[in-house]
């Protein structure tokens, strides 16, 4: 076993679990958390999100993992991968 | 074989063909670089004519296409496009298709992995089409499609400033030459996007008219290889591409393009019970370097102790300078930022990656 690969998957595995049981249940979408792939589109093609949703999300970030992500910035919003990324980036995990 | 109307035109300006799917497709040019920098930084001007498309009415056609078609058309309001699939019994998928709510009647759009007759046979023949209504538009009607960072600026010189409005995954009526034309903005590629649907007999001189305005642009003619380029480094599905190897929905990530409360539709069942089931793989994006030279479909993807995987879809990113990969992994390993090895455990290293790798330019345009 891979101890380092092996802990990033652990890192990133909870991180999305949040993120997914988060959405479905603020944003009422009809899905579990296995349902929806981490590198979909949330905003436009793919999820179809809309601009409100962008919002919550970005508060689910911030009272979730205590992570800010500033107005305008709009890169990390392009999947649950890349909000994910952000997450361990600001974290330093 | 069907050959499309603007084949001349596409052809004059130095793209060249090949048969997909029983169509003659305009494939590339001698510069696909080009091709793929003037979407990313431009305009494209494609031919997107391949397309089976079809027209139900209304009142008789939301019957038909909910138990066809994965995706919910009852809710979809008028103007509004819904990016759906259509698949077998197993629940494998055989065309990808926009429906589009469109003046008392739906306009139906596929990108499929069977020729013609075949699509034909499953909407008609299978599933009664013509009593629904249901008629074949296809050979009636070209679409171009014009893609890019600067996608918007040529639509605005053909169509006028209010497509500037055109919200994503919608369809507006146009006029063009005195007749109707219909632009639905869509698009694969990351950037602006319109598909222009145009009757046959104004399909010259709209691409002679689309020619001209991309030209303003420094755009670019392009053939439908570029395309695949562009929707797998946008992360967009590619029915030609990993769509034709996996096949499996639920295995490519396409749960958001079915009505999960209602799953009467062909193949519904099928996928119903494999997602109670659980599903087992997914498709992972990575990139690998390009001195590690070119890697194929097919190609394995493993770990320290074997096979894990194998790749699914694989181009060189311009935009990257590298390849780009999708390949089918276990769920339990299908996670971004991991370094995994391609072909043998001591073969060259491959980092899975978190889809889309780069912000497109559209993303953050501010429209005049």
């Amino acid at each position: 076993m891979n101890v380092e690969r092996e802990e990033k998957i652990k890192t990133r595995r909870e991180i999305l679990q949040k993120l997914k049981e988060e959405m479905i249940k603020r944003l009422d979408l009809p899905y579990k958390p296995d349902d929806i792939h981490e590198d979909i589109s949330l905003l436009g093609a793919g999820l179809g999100l809309d601009s409100l949703d962008a919002i919550e999300i970005v508060m689910i970030v911030e009272s979730c993992f205590n992570v800010k992500i500033a107005d305008g910035n709009t890169s990390p919003l392009r999947s649950l991968n890349t909000i994910t990324d952000y997450i361990i980036a600001q974290k330093g995990l | 074989m069907r050959e499309l109307l603007l084949k001349n035109k596409f052809m004059a300006n130095g793209i060249s063909f090949k048969e997909r799917y029983g169509i003659s497709i305009p494939f590339t040019s001698d510069n696909i670089e080009h091709e793929y920098n003037s979407v990313r930084n431009a305009v494209g001007l494609s031919d997107f004519s391949f397309l089976q498309k079809y027209t139900i009415p209304e009142d008789k056609g939301i019957d038909f296409l909910n138990n066809v078609f994965a995706g919910n058309v009852e809710n979809l309001r008028f103007g509004r496009v819904l990016h759906t699939f259509l698949s077998d019994e197993n629940g494998n998928i055989i065309a990808d298709c926009y429906i589009a709510n469109n003046d008392e009647e739906f306009l139906i759009l596929c990108e499929s992995i069977v020729d013609d007759s075949q699509l034909d046979k499953i909407l008609f023949e299978d599933n009664n089409g013509a009593d629904f209504g249901l008629k074949n538009i296809t050979n009636d009607f070209v679409v171009l499609s014009i893609d890019g960072s600067n996608a918007w600026k040529t639509a605005k010189e053909i169509f006028g400033v209010s497509i500037l409005g055109l919200p994503y995954l919608s369809i507006e009526e146009f006029q063009f030459d005195g007749e109707k034309i219909n632009v639905i903005r869509a698009g694969k590629t990351g950037e602006f996007g319109y598909y222009v649907i145009a009757m046959n007999k104004v399909a010259e001189k709209l691409f002679d008219t689309a020619l001209e305005k991309i030209k303003q642009v420094e755009g670019a003619v392009c053939g439908l290889d570029v395309h695949n380029i562009l929707r797998l480094d946008g992360r967009f599905f590619n029915i030609f591409s990993e769509g034709a190897i996996v096949r499996n929905p639920l295995y490519l990530g396409l749960q958001w393009m079915i009505d999960l409360e209602n799953m009467n539709f062909i193949g519904g069942q099928s996928l119903q019970n494999q997602r109670e089931a659980g599903v087992g793989s997914k498709i992972t994006g990575m990139t690998i370097e390009k001195e590690y030279g070119s890697v194929a479909i097919g190609d394995k993807i493993c770990d320290e102790n074997g096979e894990i995987g194998y790749i699914v879809s694989a181009r060189h990113s311009y935009e990257l300078d590298k390849t780009v990969a999708l390949a089918l992994l276990p769920f339990e390993k299908a996670y971004s930022g991991l370094k995994f090895y391609l072909k043998t455990p001591d073969g060259p290293v491959v980092n899975t990656i978190s889809m889309p790798p780069f912000t497109p330019k559209s993303l953050n345009m501010k429209l005049d």
